[in-house]
């Protein structure tokens, strides 16, 4: 009796182990694809931004004669983000994430000091602009919290045991984060923006 | 908005900029005041008609009660079945006086409610109206997923208008579902249509986490089966309900983690805290659908038996306005920050 009973455990451990396999690369994989989906619906609105910059940076380059560098540097920033890039290359991904967030924090800059000068914020064009560039900007964090939501449903299925395993077999690796720049954990220093007192 | 603050938009806009917004005592005095005689010489007739089919009424139920006990006794005899039809009689006596004595009642609750109420109503601004029964059925809202299968509705007053720019429709409701023998209530409460400072194209819904079990059949038996579960970042959020939407990204675009504190925070005014049930909600047709369970009647008369000077009334009501407005300045409605 003892016997047959083994054998019956021994072909469900033995039928089933590769169920569970195929289910969890099946998991694997549509979990990828839900991140690249998100990192897809990230590069829509990030490509939005980049066409709505240039029309940005035409209006400021009107009164905004001491922003120069700025300028230059968001120009510059928003080049190397249309060159394309390998999303399924953790490294690649991880500099194009990197680059996305520096041209927020320079656009963030560029916003501010357009509320130093009056022309520009009384200027219909930009007014809408920047309408549009904040509206495109609330779509971009939606989509970096969509992203991270479905990259740690991907990272959780590739780390845990036996997950690795099947994920080199598979070819699929964990994704970095679409993180806020170091930077913005830094303490602000109200001195920067209100002038040093005394 | 406090009692004694000024007019709302609509009446600002009337009076002109410079002209100072109306406060409600001179409202009142200017526009209500003068229709309380008319209104307490009705009510008085009303209220006289009222105690007289009460009387009526219990001699009547009295005299009936006499009356079969004398029959069963006479002739028939204290079987079961002349006991039935006897208790079915009285029953359906009791039911046809009792509508009989409240009609009165009613009548001026209805002539009140048609012509004081919009007068009440304007005072918030023009384009503020007041029906007391809505122009469309509840039925036309299932859309949003968040009106639950029922059988029958009763709706009464519908208020639209607007505050700090954003537009206000909403409606009480009471629907019901008839289950094998018994009817039960599947929701009484308020439907509040609000426009949103956002535009989006898809269904975001947020409802009742009801557990695993009770979510998965909510899921079978609603329209948002269709929809996709959204895990969002809130835990305590997340405790508490559950999303659905066609479109990640979007639901997070409009449940941003300010909005979804803003909408934790709704419990918190004071008279929404009564009813067992949190408030859910569903973002479609570019507007935001807020069903709030009551365990209240709102935006009601004064009873019969009061004198009227309509001075409660019409703080009443705008009391209970003031927490549809606090809805919008919780939920930050008429800012366009994107948060």
């Amino acid at each position: 009796m003892l016997p047959v009973l083994w054998d019956y455990l021994l072909l469900v451990v033995l039928g089933g182990l590769p169920i569970v396999l195929v289910i969890w690369y099946f998991v694997l994989i549509s979990r990828r694809n839900m991140a690249l989906e998100a990192l897809s619906s990230i590069d829509v609105q990030l490509n939005l931004r980049l066409d709505l910059i240039p029309n940005i940076l035409k209006i400021a380059r009107r009164f905004m004669e001491h922003e120069k560098d700025l300028m230059t540097e968001v120009t510059e920033l928003r080049q190397q983000l249309t060159s394309g890039y390998n999303p399924k290359n953790a490294e690649d991904l991880k500099t194009h994430l990197a680059q996305a967030d520096e041209l927020t924090a320079r656009m963030g800059q560029l916003m501010i000091q357009v509320e130093n000068y009056p022309q520009l914020t009384s200027d219909q064009t930009m007014v809408k602009a920047m309408e549009s560039y904040n509206e495109v900007e609330a779509r971009i964090a939606a989509s970096r919290r969509f992203f991270n939501a479905s990259v740690t449903a991907l990272n959780n299925a590739v780390q845990i045991f036996p997950g690795s395993l099947i994920a080199k077999l598979a070819g699929v690796s964990a994704m970095p984060y679409f993180e806020a720049r170091p930077q913005a954990h830094d303490p602000i220093d109200a001195d920067d923006f209100l002038g040093k007192a005394g | 908005m406090p009692l004694s603050s000024p007019r709302g938009e609509g009446a600002r806009r009337q009076a002109g900029q410079d002209a100072q917004p109306l406060c409600v005592e001179e409202y009142y005095r200017s526009h209500i005041a003068p229709l309380v005689e008319p209104y307490e010489t009705l009510r008085l007739e009303k209220w006289e008609q009222t105690k007289r089919r009460g009387v009526v009424g219990c001699g009547l139920c009295l005299a009936y009660l006499v009356a079969a006990i004398v029959i069963l006794q006479a002739s028939l005899g204290f079987s079961g079945t002349t006991l039935e039809w006897a208790g079915f009689g009285f029953a359906a006596l009791v039911g046809l006086l009792f509508a009989w004595y409240r009609r009165p009642a009613s009548q001026l609750r209805k002539a009140i409610k048609s012509e004081i109420f919009p007068k009440v109503f304007s005072f918030l601004g023009d384009d503020f109206d007041y029906r007391p029964k809505p122009p469309y059925r509840v039925k036309s809202l299932q859309e949003s997923g968040l009106i639950p299968s029922h059988t029958s509705e009763s709706s009464e007053d519908y208020i639209a208008g607007s505050h700090q720019g954003v537009k206000i429709e909403l409606l009480e409701t009471k629907l019901k579902r008839k289950q094998k023998k018994k009817t039960i209530t599947v929701f009484k409460g308020m439907l509040v249509r609000l426009s949103m400072n956002k535009s989006f194209s898809g269904k975001t819904i947020v409802t009742e986490d009801k557990g695993a079990i009770g979510n998965w059949l909510g899921e079978a038996a609603s329209t948002f089966s269709s929809l996709e579960r959204v895990r969002l970042e809130d835990p305590l959020f997340e405790d508490r309900y559950q999303i659905y939407s066609d479109d990640q990204v979007e639901a997070r675009y409009l449940l941003t983690p300010a909005f979804m504190e803003r909408l934790m925070q709704l419990s918190t005014i004071a008279n929404l805290r009564h009813a067992k049930d949190p408030i859910e909600c569903s973002f479609y047709e570019n507007k935001l659908l807020l069903k709030i369970p009551l365990t209240d009647n709102r935006f009601e008369t004064a009873h019969i038996s009061k004198p009227i000077d309509f001075r409660g009334d019409m703080n009443q009501l705008l009391e209970e306005m003031n927490e549809i407005f606090s809805i919008i300045d919780i939920l930050k409605l008429n800012q366009r920050t994107g948060l």
